[in-house]
């Protein structure tokens, strides 16, 4: 399902003193099956863009298609909000997994099975559903939130911040799940880790004040951080490489795996 | 400055999060935390402050020890904490209330409050939020009220959990260059993450596992000893300096020196 995004305006407490311009006159499109990954600072509108892609809130001005229908959360749009896990308190994880299910309608049979996938999915074992959340740890609870959300089968995905405060092996799980599902889902990805978006996303923009200050692929999108904000926005590693780069040495400054750099580095070394 | 001696602490019907542990934080170190989810770092964290106590061991804070309930008060004084979720912490309606909270608390001077609060909001370009209501704040705006109305209150010692998670890149650095500023000048710092880019200013590491204390000593040392493990990350800086076969650095500055200097000698 292809996003429309055409002069998307939105206005906090319009008319008032206090008037907040979130989003201004923005155009996105984001393609169908495409993991797309939105960066952007404090305040430059990415959490904005992300309710009103998931159907939240209504903006003031312009309009958001998901395949020509309007957003409808639950229906053609699920998110995985910052930090889930926090709002399971039930006395099991199956409770707080399948709430959101039943009450959507769906009979006892059918939440069972898609949960049972999901949780499969996820890499996840069934015995914690019988299992209280407050005995399991954050990166189990956050990847058994992510399989609630897609038991709902949504086919746009907002995945905001999924892996903020999750140890490498949950990280690294989560980022499989997402690498695995897209192409039959459209994901929205926010994180501010920009290594992961880089490697997750096949496309991105950036937001900064309510404008779209970048939109298109990873490679593009590290030639363009590299000239902005003496290099803020690249990740680490890049911000390595494009320094190397400008002080003559031999390297692609593109080069996102570890290994790969420092093969670079070493036979850029050698030809000195 | 914080003694943890032989610690032991479990949640109600669970196994021991923390089995005979022993913690010390010296007074103006900068010590990190590093460790699975669900290894007891927040839990650690939670014993240092007091908001929880030990089944076995003692926990001393500027020598109080945590279980004197009556002197809570002034463990509060020497020891700030920055909670992981940021929605923990809001106290105020406003962000401007927040702040003044906990300094009415402490029973600062009025005129030295306003001073505080805006040399905090300013020192993290924060100014404009000052009277914004605290619930429409985003994640991240909300984790830079939280550090302020923390760091606002200049206790010796501050304890810092995944205090960036959600901090975009700008602000990230802005934080990430206060938090050894403040430890220059003298403050205690204990700081946790997943992140071991946010680390490489510590003296001092600590990896907990679910058995325990699994590594400690010096950045360098922690760092060096994790190189090998599969599941642990290391800064960028590091892997590379130490691939290279170069002594371990731990900035792109000193990193690309070293290379220079290298090429220059080829």
């Amino acid at each position: 399902m292809s996003i429309e995004i055409r002069q998307l305006t939105h206005i906090y407490d319009a008319g008032t003193m206090g008037e907040i311009k979130a989003l201004d006159k923005i155009d996105l499109t984001i393609k169908k099956g495409n993991v797309f990954g939105l960066v952007g600072g404090i305040g430059s509108g990415k959490s904005t863009l992300a309710s009103l892609i998931a159907g939240l809130e209504k903006p003031t001005g312009g309009r958001i298609t998901i395949d020509r229908q309007p957003p409808c959360p639950g229906r053609n749009v699920g998110i995985l909000f910052q930090q889930p896990e926090d709002f399971f308190f039930e006395k099991t994880l199956f409770r707080d997994m399948t709430s959101g299910l039943l009450h959507s309608g769906l009979a006892e049979d059918e939440v069972n099975e898609r949960i049972n996938s999901t949780l499969d999915l996820a890499g996840l074992d069934r015995q914690i559903l019988d299992q209280s959340p407050f005995h399991l740890n954050r990166g189990t609870l956050r990847l058994a939130a992510f399989a609630s959300v897609l038991a709902m089968r949504p086919r746009v995905l907002i995945l905001d911040e999924p892996t903020a405060s999750l140890d490498p092996m949950s990280r690294k799980r989560m980022v499989e799940v997402v690498e695995h599902i897209s192409g039959d889902i459209t994901i929205i990805y926010i994180s501010h880790r920009l290594q992961e978006v880089i490697d997750v996303s096949q496309h991105l923009a950036v937001l900064d004040k309510g404008n779209v200050t970048f939109t298109g692929t990873r490679s593009g999108y590290l030639d363009w951080a590299a000239e902005q904000y003496g290099g803020e926005f690249l990740p680490v590693l890049s911000q390595v490489m494009y320094s190397l780069y400008r002080q003559g040495f031999d390297v692609d400054p593109d080069v996102t795996c570890l290994d790969d750099a420092v093969e670079q580095i070493r036979l850029s070394l050698e030809k000195t | 400055m914080i003694e943890m001696e032989d610690v032991t602490f479990s949640y109600p019907s669970a196994d021991p999060v923390l089995d005979g542990i022993n913690v010390r934080v010296e007074k103006g170190e900068y010590l990190g935390v590093m460790g699975d989810n669900g290894s007891g770092k927040t839990t650690l964290v939670r014993l240092m402050t007091g908001l929880l106590l030990p089944q076995k061991g003692t926990i001393r804070v500027n020598g109080i020890s945590t279980s004197d309930r009556a002197r809570l008060l002034e463990i509060r004084k020497s020891a700030g904490m920055v909670f992981q979720n940021p929605d923990a912490q809001a106290i105020g309606e406003t962000v401007e209330e927040d702040l003044v909270f906990g300094l009415e608390n402490l029973g600062t001077p009025v005129p030295e409050i306003d001073t505080r609060i805006e040399k905090y909001l300013r020192l993290f370009g924060i100014r404009e939020l000052r009277y914004r209501n605290v619930r429409t704040l985003s994640g991240g705006q909300k984790q830079l009220v939280n550090l302020a109305a923390v760091m606002v209150m200049e206790p010796e010692c501050i304890i810092l959990d995944e205090p960036v998670s959600m901090v975009d890149v700008v602000y990230r650095r802005i934080i990430l260059e206060h938090i050894p500023r403040l430890n220059r000048g003298g403050t205690a710092i204990v700081h946790i993450t997943h992140d071991p880019e946010e680390l490489t200013r510590c003296h001092r590491l600590i990896v907990l596992s679910r058995s325990g204390i699994i590594n400690q000593g010096t950045t360098h040392e922690v760092f060096s000893q994790l190189l090998d493990e599969e599941n642990m990350d290391i800064p960028v800086h590091f892997a590379i300096s130490r691939a290279l076969g170069l002594s371990p650095v731990l900035t792109t500055e000193a990193l690309l020196e070293e290379l220079c200097r290298l090429r220059l000698g080829n």
